[in-house]
């Protein structure tokens, strides 16, 4: 884990000693840096959790098999916070990186395995990143994933970020673009501090006057680079 | 290997498996020892086709002598060639009566046989035939042939002579042109009142005439051996296995018709004084009567349902009643299969209609069997019986082929399912979900409380190790399950952080359970329930009701929270795995039930008494 930031973290765990076990862990790998953490017994608690408390990180236990388990992912991948699966269930570990999991860290586990996992939220891991397939979007009927081939640009919107597709369908989502990034694809490259574009979408990269740059995307739309970015940006489209 | 539920296992397996020969093996050897015979019995219908046409060569063809001149009395004179008989009635041969005593006691028979040059040069010796339930002295030209028995006027004075003879003709006595035939007969002791007593006068070749009443009984013959052979197949069947009621009746009916045949064939194979007629048409139509009767007998068991007793009852009267109501004795067979035939068309077109297993090939059989009795009516009793008899047969073996096909597939079904059982009590506890979240909580005991690790490690051992002893089991005592089940709690415990007790009551822990029931239970309450406690307690009880054992299985649950929903995944595999296996166990002779009892999820089972089945 990098930097200062103090981390708020829930645990969804319904066996005591393994519950036991990840919280000493966690507590040991973070230390200081840990503000707040939970150990809740179900999801349904740790849910209603998020509602009062505000969270960074998630680890949940869960059994994907069957409907439930799934409308679990993609309920808490549409969330602001990370979430990081701990399960015995390994050959859901693909599926669960589809839908935008952090990690998946597969049962037993010991301390570097762990902390192998909450290395990964501060690194992209170009391996793990291109796993990512949906990205979920919370709607007013409830969570749709948003297929990330779909997806042309991202722009960041406060708190929120703005995914827009190439059928002109904006939706929101509740990561910031600095947490999207983590998980989006190497194909998405931030060309300014509130876009990310899909580098296969760009037509040209245009230069105005004044030194500044805009790149033009194949459906028409036209978005501004950063100049400490341009040169990073010819280099990716040479 | 009796599975009490899914029907018996089929005879023919187990006569197969008393060849000693491998399972499939005996299947093979079943099927074609089947097809040899249906094959067989085919042959046997494809003869009586080709022998329904006369065997002999048109030119060399008996001359019947329909047409005779009758006179009551006696006179020496009437024999000779000279005498002129226009004065007598002419009459058919067929019609001429009996003749009493008070009548006079005989009587005089005159007619022509013609002697054709083709004949002659055909050098065959010539004959005459006589088929007649009548003693006669048969005089040609005048000259008398020895044709057995001596005509009398009174019983006393009449020595009986064969039914049916043929006459040889020296050379000397068969010139080419007319020669007279005339009869001395007498009829004192046919015992009844035919219709007819007079069949047949014939001229012709010897051994066309001889070959006649032989060509005539072939079919019957032949029929005879293959009835026999699978009358004792079904007896066979039957006597491995005493439940199989059906095959008995089929058996017997078998072996009813093959003494009608013999009772028919006597006649013209081995031929008998005409005084024995009236016992072997008793004999003939008694046959015909039990012949009918099992056949009734057989599809009424074989079919079972409403209108059974209805069915027997009717087809009884319709067998019986034309034996004593019909005068003429052909008659009598005749209505007797009439009526029973119809009355099993219609049974088993019933079945049919029930879509009982095995009704279309029955059903086939005896349409064709009264299909035949319709077409050919007069000639039914003679000759086309046995056809229909074979038919029914043939439908029969290949019904029962059918049968035993589908319990050889029942059973290697309930062979799989028995595999898959074992397979999914192995799977569902080995699997990977189950290890990888016991060792998570192991590998923290090894950590915080090695002691604690240690014992957690003997608990799963034992678990496992149980597992592995009875996953190959069709039943393990209840003592063991339960053994089984405390491993498991104790495992669950030192995951979850808490003591799980079961609290038992039983009335007799030797019992025979099927595997991993009360475990699949266990596991069940234990997956949808979050400790709320130090101690979480469970009970079984068990007790004897009746003839039933109940058994009572409750675990805790939180209404609301985390209870055992009905459509959950993990306790719709684990209720699966319970009612297969009982199912397995004990056919249809279990119930289960459960449901929320207030802070408790109960489950009760009720199972018959006796042991589950052993073996496979």
């Amino acid at each position: 884990m990098t930097g200062a930031r103090s981390w708020r973290i829930a645990i969804v765990e319904d066996e005591a000693v393994v519950a036991r076990r990840l919280e000493r862990l966690v507590r040991r790998i973070l230390g200081d840096r840990i503000q707040q953490l939970t150990v809740l017994g179900s999801l349904g608690e740790a849910l209603a959790h998020v509602r009062s408390h505000s969270l960074d990180l998630l680890f949940l236990d869960l059994d994907l098999h069957g409907q439930d388990g799934f409308g679990v992912l993609t309920e808490v991948v549409a969330e602001s916070f990370h979430t990081i699966i701990v399960s015995a269930r390994h050959d859901q570990a693909l599926r669960a990186f589809e839908y935008g999991v952090v990690d998946f860290v597969p049962k037993p586990y010991g301390e570097p395995r762990l902390r192998q996992a909450l290395d990964r939220l501060s690194n992209r891991e170009d391996g793990l990143r291109r796993q990512l397939r949906y990205l979920a979007v919370r709607k007013a009927n409830g969570v749709v994933p948003v297929p990330v081939e779909e997806v042309v640009y991202v722009s960041g919107a406060g708190d929120y970020s703005e995914l827009h597709c190439e059928d002109g369908a904006v939706h929101l989502h509740g990561k910031t673009l600095t947490e999207l990034l983590r998980l989006l694809p190497p194909d998405f490259v931030q060309v300014h501090r509130s876009h990310l574009v899909d580098l296969r979408r760009i037509r040209r990269l245009h230069s105005h006057p004044g030194s500044r740059y805009s790149v033009a995307l194949h459906d028409g739309a036209e978005l501004p680079v950063s100049r400490r970015r341009i040169t990073e940006l010819r280099r990716l489209l040479a | 290997m009796v599975d009490p539920g899914c029907g018996e296992p089929a005879l023919g397996e187990r006569l197969t498996e008393s060849v000693s020969v491998s399972e499939a093996g005996g299947w093979r050897w079943y099927t074609a020892a089947m097809v040899y015979r249906v094959a067989w019995l085919l042959g046997i219908g494809w003869l009586l086709a080709s022998c329904s046409s006369d065997p002999a060569q048109p030119a060399n063809r008996p001359q019947l002598i329909e047409r005779v001149r009758m006179q009551i009395g006696d006179d020496p004179a009437w024999a000779s060639p000279d005498f002129d008989d226009r004065a007598w009635p002419e009459v058919l041969f067929v019609d001429v009566p009996g003749v009493s005593e008070a009548e006079g006691g005989l009587v005089w028979l005159r007619g022509r046989a013609v002697v054709t040059p083709s004949q002659l040069d055909s050098g065959r010796a010539l004959g005459l035939g006589l088929s007649a339930l009548a003693t006669c002295t048969v005089f040609w030209d005048g000259e008398a042939l020895p044709a057995g028995g001596r005509p009398g006027a009174t019983a006393e004075a009449e020595v009986p002579g064969p039914i049916a003879r043929n006459l040889y003709l020296p050379d000397s006595l068969t010139a080419a042109g007319e020669h007279t035939v005339a009869m001395r007969c007498s009829t004192h002791h046919r015992g009844f009142d035919p219709t007819t007593g007079f069949w047949l006068l014939a001229f012709g070749d010897l051994i066309s005439l001889a070959s006649f009443g032989i060509w005539f009984s072939l079919p019957a013959v032949v029929s005879l051996s293959g009835m026999v052979i699978v009358a004792l197949y079904y007896l066979a069947l039957f006597f491995l296995d005493r439940r199989r009621l059906p095959d008995l009746l089929l058996g017997a009916m078998g072996l009813s018709g093959a003494a009608l045949l013999v009772a028919e064939v006597w006649r013209n194979l081995f031929g008998y004084t005409y005084d024995w007629h009236l016992l072997r048409l008793r004999l003939v139509t008694f046959f015909a009567w039990t012949t009918a009767v099992l056949l009734v007998a057989f599809l009424a068991s074989r079919f079972p349902g409403r209108g059974r007793r209805e069915f027997v009852a009717a087809s009884l009267l319709a067998a019986t009643l034309p034996v004593f109501l019909c005068r003429a004795w052909d008659a009598k067979v005749l209505a007797l299969f009439l009526g029973s035939l119809s009355l099993s068309c219609l049974w088993s077109l019933v079945a049919l209609w029930r879509r009982q297993e095995g009704a279309v090939l029955a059903s086939s059989g005896v349409l064709c069997c009264l299909g035949i009795l319709l077409v050919a009516p007069l000639s039914f009793g003679d000759r086309y019986l046995y056809l229909g008899l074979d038919l029914l047969l043939i439908f029969l073996l290949a019904s029962h082929a059918r049968q035993v096909r589908a319990a050889s597939r029942e059973r290697e079904k309930a062979e799989l399912r028995s595999a898959r059982l074992e397979l999914e009590l192995l799977e569902r506890h080995l699997q990977p979900h189950f290890l990888m979240n016991t060792l998570t909580a192991l590998t923290e005991w090894v950590d915080e409380d090695p002691r604690t690790a240690s014992r957690m490690i003997e608990e799963l051992a034992g678990e496992l190790r149980i597992l592995g002893e009875i996953s190959r089991r069709p039943s393990i005592s209840l003592e063991e399950e339960l053994r089984l089940c405390r491993h498991h709690l104790a495992v669950m415990g030192l995951r979850k952080g808490c003591e799980y007790r079961l609290v038992t009551e039983l009335a007799d822990n030797r019992v025979e359970v099927p595997p991993a029931v009360f475990h699949t239970l266990v596991e069940n309450a234990l997956t949808h329930n979050r400790p709320s406690g130090e101690e979480v307690v469970l009970s079984l009880r068990q007790e004897l009701r009746g003839d039933r054992w109940q058994y009572r299985f409750c675990g805790p649950y939180e209404p609301g929270q985390m209870g055992p929903k009905p459509t959950g995944v993990a306790e719709g595999t684990g209720l699966r795995y319970v009612r297969s296996r009982l199912e397995e166990s004990f056919g249809s002779r279990w119930r289960l039930s459960h449901g929320p009892e207030g802070q408790a999820w109960c489950t009760e089972i009720e199972l018959p008494e006796t042991t589950p089945r052993e073996g496979r």
